[in-house]
């Protein structure tokens, strides 16, 4: 990605000051845009980069996320600094609960200034409600010309904490946009590759991420009969939270993936997932397992480098990764084995850099974009 | 929940309808409808883009001018930036025009084109709307269309459904737009955009009911302008409204604490104080603050004008009768500053109130008054130096049916501002002729003249000199035997028209006199081109003339006068042997008074004149 990469540096325990000097460094290198991605154990605290961002001569913004990739290690404490070359702009949206309309205008306000074609990058409040709405009015005003490549922010240990800032301040159901005004477009393949045990249910019940009812009966209910049938052992309702990160739904699209939904919690008889399920939707349950997670992992590492195109290859240096936390709180220390899968499928000269984000956001086949849960990303220019 | 692979075909093919057709939200407005339905399109059948077309006839004022991508079609789409425009291909152009050619049907009719490497499935209810799902790699399949069709038929009843709805509440909108118009010219002054008079009257009413509830009072001035109608006599209305316009702006920048400031009428204005104002000194200082509004000149384009008013002040309270009794007062108020010079206000008095029911009691009754011959005239003698009668001067008297005796005075004042002495006058000068052609018939040792007084309305009016010829000759008197009398002020109201007059009426053969000779501050540049005949000392000049200097030295002045222009003179108001004696000694031989004969009956007088 020395297309639009300056440079990109990882410090894996990082001081303020080693920040401001890679930052330095960064803008050295002629960088016309840098973002700071901020794991959520790190010691560098988001509300000290305010006053970071108004001392950098370029613009600047920074997110705080689960963890971060760079090559084949991860960290939950580390940090990223990218530098991108110009011509690159960005937009802040402080508010992306705020009403369509002031959303319209910020984001045709961007097209106007950006165009419509070339590629982006997204990062949103992964924990905020407004998320989906956002992404749909997001892809209203940037269209499908478009390529997109994103991922949810946030502390999943602190989702009220700030996790977004630029020079002006912190913000939390914020949004970073950031795109080149060319005709260059990114190389995204996504994939999770997770198999159908059970389904499908209709949801008779919801309301944005709660399901209350699958064919007519309590969501929760349905849910441990259901996976209780499929593992073969009995499981009661009040035991499920401990298979809720084995048993995501899958929303039947048409003619793509299932778009996963992780269950992070019950209440009640309702399911809470990560992102919004909506009424009457078909909903099936999958299986994540450590050898279909790790096989998924390897599959996209090999289909990103198979479709690749050669010109873009030998310019490549990084393959921006946005990985979904919850495959890693999974697989825990097996999940350096879904890396090591990736890195194997990529040419060598390749440096896997990215996240573990809350929620994946890339564009469906057909041009829309899509807010997904455990699925792998994989981008390069 | 059946698994077999018919049912789960039959189940993801309800649920894909259900879940379109529950996006129509009927709490939506059109633009939200539409754009929740294609965005719900866009994620459950992964398709690339959504568009709905309506022709501009139907949709109204729906597009905006962008959205109108073909003359006779808008759109609105998802994305809506969507770079492809699906009706400029030729194949789904020709629908479109097919769609308007068609009979209205309510049957959704559906259609396939494939273009470089698109599929474009399109839904149209003729005349009506086309949808327009765009997707790459595959067509949506038919079993899917099937499913989504009545769905799609669900999005066209409810933007109809929803500009019907709205092409309603503009209606209503437009028609609530045209009440709150005319409600608001129904309650305000074209010209200032003020209060009218209705809805002062409204306001005072509401205010006299809140002094009920919070036991206290409130005060209204009433603000008219002086002799503003002179201002738009000889500036023009245009000038007069300029000023107006300009007063209100003053008067606003004072009435700032609640006040409602109104026009009341056409150079009256209002301020009605809430009864939570009311103290003492914020209605002095609001007092001064009205007051000071009139002490700089209004500036109209170069001229600079000087406008004064009278103001009356009056409170109310809950004992108030209503709003048009309070205004009464007001009026009343301020018809008494109106006896004043400049700027100046009056507070309203209890008595006042009796005064003005008395005024408009006897303005009512003196209508009938005349036709029932209430009024009647008297005479009283006017006399040389030897006591000899040479004259009588004809007064009018009006005996009351119910409230007795009426001083002319007051009914004369009356009649002057209503207009009633015009008809009065004529009958007076009936009466006169009456009375001469009685003296005519008696056996007189002298030729005797009968003075009426004629008011400046009568004077001014256009036909007065024919209307008084006409009953001369109707009675058949000499002109000679009558004398008019009219008072100083009303020949200076127009100076140059009362010569003309007084020059056509002499022609005629009329006698005329000044009376109350000296009260109108008549400057002599200007007597000595009226041709009268006479002077009347006034009354006031005349009492105690023989004690006081001040009086001796006008009439001497006026004696003077009349030397000098070759005038009669006679002095009235005479009381006593002293006046008399003084007046002789001075050189004044003609007297009109109690001392010699009171006003009598004119049979009494003509007995007098024969015995």
């Amino acid at each position: 990605m020395t297309a639009i990469f300056t440079n990109i540096e990882f410090l894996d325990e990082a001081t303020k000051d080693d920040v401001v000097a890679l930052i330095a460094q960064t803008v050295s290198k002629n960088a016309q845009y840098i973002l700071v991605i901020i794991g959520s154990q790190s010691s560098i605290c988001i509300e000290s980069m305010p006053a970071i961002a108004a001392a950098t001569p370029v613009s600047l913004n920074a997110c705080v996320i689960p963890g971060v990739v760079f090559g084949q290690h991860y960290s939950y404490s580390g940090i990223l600094i990218l530098g991108f070359k110009g011509p690159i702009t960005s937009l802040l949206i402080p508010d992306i609960g705020a009403s369509h309309e002031v959303l319209c205008q910020q984001l045709q306000q961007f097209v106007a200034t950006n165009g419509t074609l070339g590629s982006a990058g997204i990062f949103v409040d992964g924990l905020s409600h407004a998320v989906e709405p956002f992404i749909a009015t997001v892809y209203e005003n940037l269209g499908s010309d478009r390529i997109l490549i994103g991922a949810g922010v946030g502390d999943l240990n602190n989702p009220f904490n700030m996790c977004i800032a630029n020079e002006q301040g912190c913000y939390r159901n914020a949004a970073i946009l950031f795109c080149y005004s060319n005709s260059f477009k990114l190389q995204v393949e996504g994939k999770h590759d997770l198999p159908q045990v059970a389904g499908p249910y209709l949801v008779t019940e919801a309301n944005a991420n709660l399901i209350h009812s699958l064919n007519y009966q309590p969501a929760a209910a349905v849910f441990s009969d259901a996976i209780s049938t499929v593992s073969g052992v009995k499981i009661a309702q009040d035991e499920i939270g401990q298979y809720l990160r084995s048993y995501p739904f899958g929303l039947k699209q048409l003619n793509e993936e299932y778009l996963v939904r992780d269950i992070i919690a019950v209440k009640g008889n309702s399911l809470v997932c990560v992102g919004n399920v909506a009424e009457n939707s078909l909903v099936y349950i999958l299986n994540a397992t450590k050898d279909v997670l790790i096989a998924a992992a390897s599959d996209a590492g090999k289909l990103f480098s198979q479709k690749l195109l050669p010109a873009t290859a030998d310019q490549m240096r990084f393959v921006v990764l946005i990985d979904c936390i919850s495959r890693a709180l999974y697989l825990g220390d097996d999940y350096q084995l879904e890396l090591d899968a990736i890195c194997e499928q990529l040419q060598q000269d390749k440096i896997l850099t990215g996240v573990l984000s809350i929620g994946e956001i890339k564009n469906t086949r057909q041009g829309a974009i899509q807010f997904l849960n455990k699925t792998i990303v994989l981008g390069g220019l | 929940m059946p698994n077999s692979s018919i049912n789960l075909a039959t189940l993801e093919l309800v649920s894909i309808q259900y879940e379109i057709t529950r996006s129509l939200n009927a709490n939506d407005d059109l633009r939200s409808l539409c754009r929740r339905y294609m965005e719900t399109c866009i994620r459950r059948l992964s398709v690339k883009a959504a568009y709905l077309y309506m022709p501009t006839l139907v949709a109204g004022d729906l597009f905006s001018d962008s959205e109108v991508s073909h003359s006779d079609w808008g759109r609105v789409s998802m994305p809506s930036i969507a770079a492809c425009y699906p009706e400029q291909i030729s194949a789904i152009n020709t629908i479109f025009n097919q769609v308007l050619a068609q009979p209205e049907t309510e049957q959704v009719e559906t259609q396939f084109i494939e273009h470089n490497g698109t599929f474009y499935q399109l839904f149209t209810l003729s005349k009506q709307a086309i949808f327009i799902l765009e997707r790459n790699e595959s067509p949506l399949p038919p079993q899917v269309i099937n499913a989504i069709t009545p769905a799609v038929k669900d999005l066209f009843h409810a933007c109809r459904a929803s500009l019907q709805h709205s092409q309603v509440v503009n209606e209503v909108e437009k028609r609530k737009q045209a009440e709150q118009q005319l409600t608001y010219i129904a309650f305000h002054d074209e010209l200032t955009g003020l209060p009218n008079r209705t809805r002062l009257i409204n306001v005072l009413n509401q205010q006299i009911q809140l002094c009920g509830q919070h036991n206290n009072s409130g005060a209204l001035l009433y603000i008219d302008l002086d002799n503003f109608r002179d201002i738009n006599d000889s500036l023009g209305h245009q000038v007069g409204d300029d000023i107006l316009c300009l007063l209100t702006q003053r008067l606003q920048g004072i009435c700032i604490q609640g006040e409602v400031l109104g026009r009341f009428s056409g150079n009256a204005f209002v301020i009605v104080c809430p009864n939570q104002l009311m103290e003492q000194p914020y209605l002095d200082a609001l007092l001064l603050n009205v007051h000071q509004c009139f002490d700089e000149h209004y500036l109209i384009g170069n001229r600079s004008i000087d406008v004064n008013a009278s103001i009356g002040v009056t409170y109310f309270s809950a004992i108030s009768r209503d709003a048009y009794t309070v205004y009464m007062q007001g009026d009343l108020a301020m018809s008494k500053a109106k006896v004043s010079t400049g700027t100046s206000s009056v507070f309203y008095q209890q008595d006042m109130e009796k005064q003005i029911r008395r005024r408009y009691l006897l303005d009512a009754d003196m209508r009938t008054a005349l036709a029932q011959n209430d009024f009647f005239m008297v005479a009283q003698p006017q006399v040389n130096q030897h006591g000899e009668i040479i004259g009588a001067e004809l007064l009018i008297r009006w005996q009351h049916a119910e409230l007795g005796f009426i001083p002319p005075d007051e009914f004369i004042a009356i009649a002057e501002k209503s207009g009633f002495i015009i008809p009065l006058g004529e009958w007076i000068f009936e009466q006169a002729c009456v009375c001469i052609t009685t003296l005519q018939h008696q056996p007189l040792k002298k030729q005797i003249k009968v003075a009426i007084n004629v008011s400046a309305k009568q004077f001014y009016q256009p036909e007065f000199i024919q209307r008084v010829s006409a009953l001369i000759s109707k009675h058949k008197i000499k002109v000679s035997d009558i004398e008019l009398e009219l008072t100083e002020s009303a020949m200076l109201e127009d100076i140059q028209l009362a010569v003309t007059k007084i020059d056509a009426l002499k022609q005629i053969g009329f006698e005329l006199s000044i009376d109350d000779f000296g009260t109108g501050y008549s400057s002599l540049s200007y007597l000595k081109h009226l041709p009268v005949d006479k002077i009347k000392i006034d009354k006031s000049f005349v009492s105690l003339i023989d004690k006081r200097e001040d009086s001796r030295a006008i009439v001497e002045a006026t004696m003077l006068i009349a030397r000098t222009f070759k005038l009669g003179l006679i002095a009235e108001g005479v009381e006593t042997a002293a006046e008399v004696t003084t007046l002789s000694n001075m050189g004044c031989n003609e007297f009109q008074g109690y001392y010699f004969h009171k006003p009598m009956a004119i049979n009494d007088f003509i007995s007098l004149l024969t015995t």
